[in-house]
């Protein structure tokens, strides 16, 4: 009996339970939990280190949709070792992602896939854009000729699926796709469409990308630049603005910031929204408001062009200032050209279920007495929510690196960063086979000139980065690349 | 009703749908049928029993960090359910993040009965648990996970490392630091 081994011990020690019982523990606390466990003595050291331990890890960040099922189709096949070290790939990018002293990187390649050629195709032009890697790693959406396209890796050809288009002109200006449930082959697909000139449509959809199977949520006309997806959320923005809307519900609530030269940007995640403030000439604020608030204010629509608009500023006194990012401002009296990009991630952490990586990329650029002056940083913050407590210590956000962005030679202000748990990265194509990346990942800043594995045959390349669980996803000419690094 | 005998021989009268949460009891209840007689749970003490099915009302008694004393005896609503209630069979699979009230209590209490309580709870499948709790929220510590030396004081755990195999560990484990 497991209890008559402890009634009598005076002093309870946690070494002393039982294995099974430990086991268990270990099961419910996070990655940072088992290592610090791990450390405490040399029993919980080899059981913290176990296979046993690290399978269910990984068991959940596949659910969680982290690990890649295309390089790791069976994670019971893998080692302690092997599987630890999966993890830690996820928590902290590649191995080979390290910066060496002249500030360049030489990311080392261990397999490359050709997911889709324009021979094989049979197609005579096609041409596509803004391909992601889907959470699990198996497919590939992108925007072929103008319509969402899907790939899958494991069986190597391409989903057969067609959008249900209201009208056979309509062309994709933008999409995101999340899995629903936990399933691996289902998503929420997110994607605006160009109807006509003066018609922009939004659409959510239920995609079976193993059967086919769709199902029709929504379609509403739509004014906005982006759009991402957030569980039963789709957040869709636009410069100044950003419209948060329940698609299960039908219904919306608009953001706006009233404030001159002032840009928003907003993320959810659950339970809470992350909202940006970013103005040229003062520091830019990080707010969190709790989900409640605007719940309250969620209305039915009958379009998206006339939802109930409220002004942020009105909402941030219920709304937390987590933090300010200082040394982004212009100085005053500059000559504002309106040149002010900012952009917002929020990304699942691996390491534990409440947690956050909130990449930032902010650049500003004025003149000032004739001569140009800008600003360019990046920012990786992390996020925590603890749950449990219900006082207002429940969140924090600190920050982990920031980087400046050279703007010479290497970020455009129309390039858009990616992002993901381990890192975020800016391309900028070099020409031949150079690409310059600027590449933070979650614990150090790496960048500089990368030279990109050559793809025999292969014109200069034209780069898409989505970085997933070490992945980068190339988009040459007419081949679409996927390159897993070591 | 649910006739319950702890091993120091008390009985305990309790809900036949807050003791079935537990799936040894309810297995147990299923196995007996209806049945007048008590269930007998020799792996458990009549304090843990008590810990584990009670509704926690007010502020709880031994306060070991201090902190959390504040925290429960100052939360309005109070939960009107023990435990047991909120965690559902299936739910045991998942990792839950969501940590009670009930659990945000139940940490307050001293070592040896927190240890006898992880037993009984596994003992009788009751799985939500606090151990996560102990073991990562309301460290000092930027309010992570606890460091091994925090783990160590709390449970009176021995360091057998020698100092370079530590080092070595800590050095092997920086990726996952909680910095």
């Amino acid at each position: 009996m497991l209890y008559s081994i402890a009634v009598n011990v005076q002093r309870a020690i946690l070494a002393d339970l039982p294995a099974d019982v430990l086991l268990c523990i270990f099961a419910l606390v996070d990655v940072y939990g088992i290592i610090s466990l791990g450390q405490t003595c040399k029993s919980l050291y080899s059981l913290a280190f176990s296979k046993s331990v690290w399978l269910n890890v990984l068991a959940d960040l596949k659910r969680r949709g982290f690990v890649d099922e295309a390089t790791t189709p069976d994670i019971t096949a893998l080692s302690a070792e092997e599987l630890i070290d999966c993890a830690k790939r996820l928590a902290i990018g590649p191995s080979t992602w390290t910066p060496a002293p002249d500030g360049t990187f030489v990311p080392r390649v261990r397999t490359q896939r050709v997911v889709w050629q324009q021979e094989a195709t049979g197609e005579d032009f096609a041409y596509w854009s803004a391909a992601r890697l889907l959470p699990g790693g198996r497919y590939i959406m992108a925007v072929l000729d103008c319509r969402l396209a899907a790939w899958d890796i494991i069986q190597d050809r391409r989903v057969q699926w067609n959008l249900d288009f209201a009208a056979n002109t309509a062309a994709v200006l933008v999409w995101d796709a999340k899995r629903s449930g936990d399933n691996e082959h289902t998503f929420i697909v997110a994607h605006s469409t160009w109807e006509r000139s003066d018609l922009c449509m939004v659409h959510i959809t239920e995609v079976n990308l193993s059967s086919g199977a769709q199902t029709k949520y929504l379609s509403t006309e739509f004014e906005m630049d982006k759009l991402s997806l957030q569980s039963d959320f789709c957040v869709l923005t636009d410069v100044r603005s950003a419209i948060i809307l329940h698609w299960r519900s039908h219904t919306a609530v608009k953001l706006q910031c009233g404030a001159r030269n002032s840009l928003l940007r907003l993320a959810l995640i659950p339970g809470y929204a992350v909202i940006l403030l970013s103005a040229l000439d003062r520091p830019d604020n990080m707010f969190i408001l709790n989900e409640a608030t605007l719940r309250e204010h969620l209305a039915p629509f009958t379009s998206l062009l006339l939802v109930e608009c409220l002004n942020v500023e009105g909402l941030l006194p219920s709304a937390r200032l987590m933090y300010k990012f200082e040394g982004v401002a212009l100085p005053p009296n500059t000559n504002f050209q309106y040149a002010q990009t900012v952009t917002l991630a929020v990304c699942p952490s691996p390491l534990a279920p409440d947690e956050y990586r909130v990449w930032v990329t902010i650049r500003k650029r004025g003149s000032f007495r004739m001569s140009n002056t800008t600003v360019a940083r990046m920012y990786s913050l992390r996020l925590r929510v603890f749950r449990s407590r219900k006082t207002n210590e429940n969140l924090q956000l600190c920050l982990r690196t920031s980087t400046s962005m050279p703007s010479e030679g290497g970020w455009k202000e129309d390039d858009e960063p990616t992002f993901s748990g381990h890192s975020s990265s800016i391309t900028r194509n070099m020409g031949e086979i150079q690409a310059f990346v600027i590449c933070a990942t979650y614990l150090a800043v790496v960048g500089g000139k990368v030279l990109l594995p050559k793809v025999p045959g292969s014109p200069p390349p034209d780069i898409d980065v989505s970085p997933h669980a070490g992945t980068w996803l190339c988009r040459f000419q007419k081949q679409l690349v996927v390159l897993y690094f070591e | 009703m649910v006739l319950l005998v702890t091993s120091d021989n008390e009985q305990f009268q309790t809900e036949k749908d807050i003791v079935e949460r537990s799936v040894l009891i309810k297995n147990m209840l299923e196995d007996v049928g209806e049945s007048d007689q008590p269930i007998p749970l020799p792996n458990v003490s009549s304090s843990v029993l008590k810990k584990v099915t009670q509704p926690s009302t007010g502020p709880t008694e031994i306060d070991v960090r201090g902190r959390y004393l504040s925290t429960a005896s100052t939360t309005v609503e109070s939960p009107s359910r023990p435990p047991i209630l909120e965690q559902s069979q299936d739910e045991t699979r998942k990792r839950t993040t969501d940590i009670s009230e009930w659990d945000q209590k139940f940490i307050t209490v001293d070592q040896e009965m927190l240890f006898e309580i992880i037993l009984a709870a596994n003992y009788l499948d009751i799985k939500s648990l606090l151990c996560r709790r102990w073991l990562q929220d309301g460290s000092q510590h930027d309010q992570g996970a606890r460091p091994p030396e925090e783990i160590r004081k709390l449970f009176n755990i021995v360091n057998d490392f020698t100092p370079e195999e530590e080092a070595q560990i800590k050095k092997e484990n920086e990726w996952a630091e909680d910095r």
